[in-house]
C-alpha cells in the first residue's frame, strides 16, 4: 500500500482555522451528550440533566454561529478535508443560524416544561435522548450543504420522531404512528428518488455545486420535473395542501410535549429545505414551480382555517392552525422576492415559537380540565386566570393580530403579494387569517369563558379534572411565559427580527457568497 | 427452534461468528472489511445464538444494554473527529500514527480505525438491539 | 445496459405502488421495502453502469486513474440501505404492535386516532 499521507495530501484543503469548526457544535454537542445518556438510560435524574446540558450546548453554538455568520458571511467547513464537491460539506448562511437559534430555543423551553409533562417511565424508555437525537436531526437539516446528507438529517429526525411518537405504546399513539410512519417514509424516499435523478443528470451533490451544474445544464424539461418532485417530497414533510392528512391524524396522540416539539419544529424543517432547495438548486423555479408554491399554499391556507374551524379536539384545532401557517410560509416562498422571503422567514420564527407556545399551553389546559375535548373544558378564567391570559396573548399572535409577533410578517406577505400584483393571494391571505380567528378564538371562548363544560349555564363555576399543584404549575408556565414575552417583543419591536431576516433573504438572493464559500474560495 | 443440535452448535458458532466479526474488523484499515460488515457479522452471532438460547441468555451474554453499546459507539466515533482540531485540519480528517512495537516494526494507529470500532459498536448494538426485539415479539 | 436497469427500475415501482395501494398495512409494509430496493436500484443506474476497475488509487499513483467505476452512487446506496433497513424494522414492529393492539391490519379500520365523523352541534354548540 501506498503511504496514505501522500494520497490524501492531494484532496486537502489548507489548514483550518479552529473558528470554523463552530459550525459542528450545534451538531455535535447534542450528538455526544445523547450518546452518553443513552449509555445512562434507565438513570431518570441523570438524563434529565443531560438533555438540558446538551440543549445549552446546541444553544450556545447556535448563538456564537450566529455572530459569525453576522460578522464573517457564511461559514463552511468539509468534512475530513476534501476539497468541497467531493468532500460533504456544512455551509451556514444566515437563514441555517436564524433557524438554527430558534430550534435550540425551543427546545430548552420544551425540556425544562418536560418534567411536568414526563413520568419516570417514559424518561427510562428514552425520551430525553430522542429529543436531543430530533435536535442534532433539524441542526444537520439546517446547517448541511449536501443533498444527500440532508436526506440523511430528515432520516435522523424521522427516526427519532418515530421513537417519540409511540412512547408510551398505547393504542391511539400506534395508530397515529402508523399513518405518521408511512407517509413520512414515502415522503423521504421521493426525496431519495428526486435526489438520485438530480444527481444522474447534474453528477454532484453539493448545493453550490448544484447551483452551477443545474444553471448550466440544458436537460430543463427532467429539471422542471425533478423541482416538482422536490416541491412533492418536502410538501408532505411540511404538511402542505394535498399531503397534509397524516399531521392532524398524528400529532394529538403523544405526549404534549412531544406534539409541542413536533408542531414547532418539525414542518419548518420542511419549509426550511424548501426554501434552500429553491433559493439555490432551482432558482427559477424551472418551470412553473413556483406558481404551484402559491398556488398550493392559498388551499394549504384555506384548509387549515376550515380545519380549525371544524375540530372538536384542542390538539386537532391546533394541528390545523399549523398546517395554515405552514400554508402562509408556501405562498411565501411563492412570491419568491425579497420581501415575501423576509416575510417568510420572519414567519417561520413566529410560527415556530407561537405553535410550541399554543401546544404547551394546551397541555396546561388539558391537564386541568382532564380532556382535550374543547366540549368538555370550562371555567379557566376562574381557575387560572393568568393562564387564560397567555391563552388570549397567544391566540391573537397566531391570528395575526397586534401586539404580538405575528401581525408583521402577515402585513409584509400582503405587501409583497400586492407588489407582484397576485391580488388574490391578498385575498387569501386575509381570509385564511380570518379563519384561524374563529377557529382559535370559538376554541378561546368556549374553554376560557364558558363556566364549566358544555351544558354548565352561564355564570356557574364547576372546576372539572384535577387542580394542578403549585409547583408544577410553575415548572408549566415558565416556558410559555418565555414564550408570550418573546412574541410579546417581537410584536413590539420587530425591527429587531426584520433586520437579521433582512440579511437572510439576502442571503437567498445572493447565493454567490455561499457557493464561494462553500467552494473554497476561502 | 430448539433442537439439539442447534442449541450444542450455536455457543460455538457465535464465539466463531464474533472472532471473524473482529477479523474483519480490523482487516477493514487496508482492506475490504471494516466496522459495518464486522459489526453486522457480530449482530448475527447474537441473532443466532437468541434463536437457539433465548432472548435472555443474548442479553446476559452481553451483560451492557445493546442501545448502550450504541451509544458507546456513537461516542467513540465523535471522539475520532477530536485529534483533527488539535492538528488544525477539517473535521474526521484522517490521522495517522506510527507506534514503534520495539522491534523495528510501527504499528499504525489512526483516526478512522478508532471510528470503524465505534461503527462496530454501533452496528452491533442496533442490530441486536432490533433482531431481539423482534425474536422478543414472537 | 442502463437501459434495461431503467425498465425494471420503472416495474418494481409499478409493483410497489400496487402494493401500497392496499388497505391491508402489512401490504404496505412490503410495498415501502420494494419502493426503497427500486430506489437503490434507480441511484445505481444513474450513476451510469461501467465494468471497469475498482475505484482503488493503485500503488505509487498520487490520484484517481481514469476508467474507473463510479464509487459515488455505491456509497449512497449503502447508506441508503443502512438507513432504510432500520426504518423497515421500526416498521415492521410498529405494524405488528399495531396489529396487536387494534385488531385490525386493514387501514379503513384504523380509525381510533380519527373517529368517525361526529356531529359538531351535539358536541359544542
Amino acid at each position: 500500500m501506498a503511504d496514505p499521507n501522500l494520497i490524501s495530501e492531494a484532496m486537502r484543503t489548507a489548514p483550518t482555522l479552529l473558528g470554523e469548526w463552530n459550525i459542528l457544535v450545534p451538531m455535535l454537542g447534542p450528538l455526544v451528550v445523547a450518546a452518553v445518556s443513552v449509555m445512562f438510560r434507565g438513570k431518570d435524574r441523570i438524563q434529565f440533566s443531560l438533555a438540558l446540558f446538551g440543549t445549552l450546548i446546541a444553544l450556545a453554538g447556535s448563538v456564537s454561529l450566529f455572530f459569525d455568520v453576522l460578522f464573517n458571511g457564511p461559514q463552511s467547513l468539509t468534512m475530513s478535508g476534501w476539497i468541497a464537491p467531493y468532500g460533504i460539506a456544512f455551509t451556514a448562511d444566515m437563514v441555517s443560524v436564524i433557524f438554527a437559534f430558534v430550534a435550540s430555543l425551543i427546545t430548552l423551553l420544551i425540556i425544562l416544561y418536560s418534567p411536568a409533562d414526563i413520568d419516570k417511565a417514559f424518561v427510562k424508555s428514552g425520551n430525553y435522548t430522542m429529543v436531543l437525537i430530533l435536535l442534532v436531526g433539524i441542526h444537520g437539516s439546517f446547517m448541511t450543504g449536501d443533498i444527500f446528507n440532508l436526506y440523511v438529517w430528515f432520516e435522523v429526525i424521522l427516526i427519532s420522531s418515530f421513537g417519540l411518537l409511540i412512547l408510551g405504546g398505547e393504542k391511539i399513539q400506534l395508530d397515529g404512528a402508523v399513518k405518521y410512519a408511512f407517509i413520512n417514509l414515502l415522503g423521504t424516499t421521493f426525496f431519495l428518488i428526486a435526489v438520485g435523478l438530480l444527481y444522474g443528470i447534474t453528477g454532484t451533490l453539493n448545493f453550490a455545486d448544484l447551483y452551477q451544474k443545474v444553471a448550466d445544464s440544458d436537460a430543463t424539461g427532467s429539471l422542471a420535473i425533478l423541482s416538482i418532485m422536490f416541491l412533492f417530497a418536502f410538501g408532505i414533510k411540511s404538511a402542505a395542501f394535498p399531503m397534509y392528512f397524516w399531521l392532524p391524524a398524528a400529532y394529538h396522540t403523544p405526549r404534549i410535549t412531544v406534539s409541542a416539539i413536533f408542531g414547532g419544529l418539525l414542518t419548518k424543517v420542511g419549509i426550511y429545505a424548501l426554501i434552500r432547495i429553491f433559493s439555490i438548486v432551482f432558482p427559477d423555479g424551472n418551470g412553473a414551480a413556483f406558481e404551484i408554491f402559491t398556488i398550493l399554499g392559498a388551499l394549504t391556507v384555506l384548509v387549515g382555517g376550515l380545519g380549525s374551524i371544524a375540530q372538536v379536539g384542542l390538539r386537532r384545532m391546533l394541528a390545523y392552525v399549523l398546517i395554515s401557517g405552514v400554508g402562509m410560509l408556501m405562498i411565501g416562498i411563492g412570491i419568491n422576492t425579497p420581501l415575501a422571503m423576509l416575510a417568510t422567514i420572519q414567519y417561520a420564527v413566529h410560527s415556530m415559537l407561537v405553535m410550541t407556545g399554543l401546544y404547551l399551553i394546551a397541555g396546561v389546559i388539558g391537564r386541568m380540565a382532564g380532556s382535550f375535548e374543547i366540549s368538555k373544558i370550562g371555567g379557566i378564567v376562574m381557575q387560572y386566570p393568568f393562564v387564560a391570559i397567555c391563552y388570549f396573548g397567544l391566540a391573537l399572535a397566531v391570528m395575526g393580530l397586534p401586539p404580538f409577533s405575528g401581525l408583521w410578517p402577515k402585513l409584509m406577505m400582503v405587501q409583497a403579494a400586492f407588489m407582484n400584483g397576485d391580488h388574490w393571494l391578498v385575498a387569501v391571505i386575509l381570509v385564511g387569517s380570518f379563519l384561524t380567528i374563529g377557529g382559535v378564538g370559538r376554541a378561546g371562548i368556549q374553554m376560557i369563558w364558558r363556566g364549566g363544560d358544555i351544558d354548565t349555564p352561564d355564570g356557574q363555576y364547576e372546576p372539572r379534572g384535577r387542580r394542578l399543584e403549585k409547583h408544577q404549575l410553575n415548572i408549566m408556565m415558565l416556558p410559555i411565559v418565555i414564550i408570550f414575552l418573546l412574541t410579546f417583543l417581537l410584536g413590539i419591536f420587530p425591527e429587531f427580527l426584520i433586520q437579521f431576516a433582512n440579511l437572510a433573504a439576502g442571503d437567498l438572493f445572493n447565493t454567490d457568497l455561499y457557493v464561494k464559500n462553500t467552494l473554497g474560495g476561502l | 427452534m430448539n433442537t439439539v443440535i442447534l442449541r450444542t452448535i450455536a455457543p460455538a458458532l457465535t464465539a466463531l461468528m464474533i472472532l471473524f466479526s473482529l477479523f474483519v474488523l480490523l482487516r477493514g484499515h487496508n482492506e475490504p472489511g471494516g466496522g459495518f460488515i464486522g459489526g453486522l457479522i457480530a449482530a448475527s452471532a447474537m441473532a443466532l445464538f437468541g434463536i437457539a438460547s433465548g432472548v435472555q441468555a443474548v442479553r446476559r451474554a452481553l451483560y451492557f444494554h445493546p442501545v448502550s453499546l450504541t451509544g458507546f459507539g456513537v461516542l467513540m466515533a465523535a471522539a475520532s473527529g477530536i485529534p483533527s482540531y488539535v492538528n488544525k485540519v477539517p473535521f474526521l480528517s484522517g490521522i495517522w500514527w506510527k507506534i514503534p512495537l520495539g522491534n523495528g516494526e510501527y504499528f499504525d494507529l489512526s483516526t478512522p480505525m478508532i471510528f470503524d470500532i465505534g461503527v462496530w459498536f454501533v452496528v452491533v448494538g442496533a442490530i441486536t438491539a432490533i433482531t431481539l426485539t423482534l425474536e422478543e415479539v414472537e | 445496459m442502463e437501459f434495461y436497469l431503467a425498465i425494471l427500475v420503472g416495474l418494481i415501482f409499478a409493483v410497489s405502488t400496487y402494493m401500497m395501494l392496499s388497505r391491508s398495512v402489512i401490504r404496505l409494509v412490503l410495498g415501502v421495502a420494494l419502493l426503497g430496493n427500486a430506489v437503490n436500484l434507480l441511484i445505481f443506474t444513474v450513476g451510469r453502469v461501467t465494468r471497469e476497475i475498482p475505484p482503488i488509487i493503485p500503488n505509487g499513483f498520487k490520484g484517481m486513474i481514469t476508467g474507473i467505476a463510479n464509487p459515488l452512487p455505491q456509497a449512497l446506496i449503502l447508506t441508503a440501505i443502512v438507513i432504510g433497513f432500520a426504518l423497515f424494522s421500526f416498521v415492521l414492529v410498529l405494524t405488528y404492535r399495531a396489529y396487536e393492539s387494534l385488531g385490525t391490519d386493514n387501514s379503513e379500520e384504523m380509525r381510533i386516532a380519527e373517529p368517525e365523523d361526529v356531529l359538531v352541534s351535539e358536541l359544542t354548540y
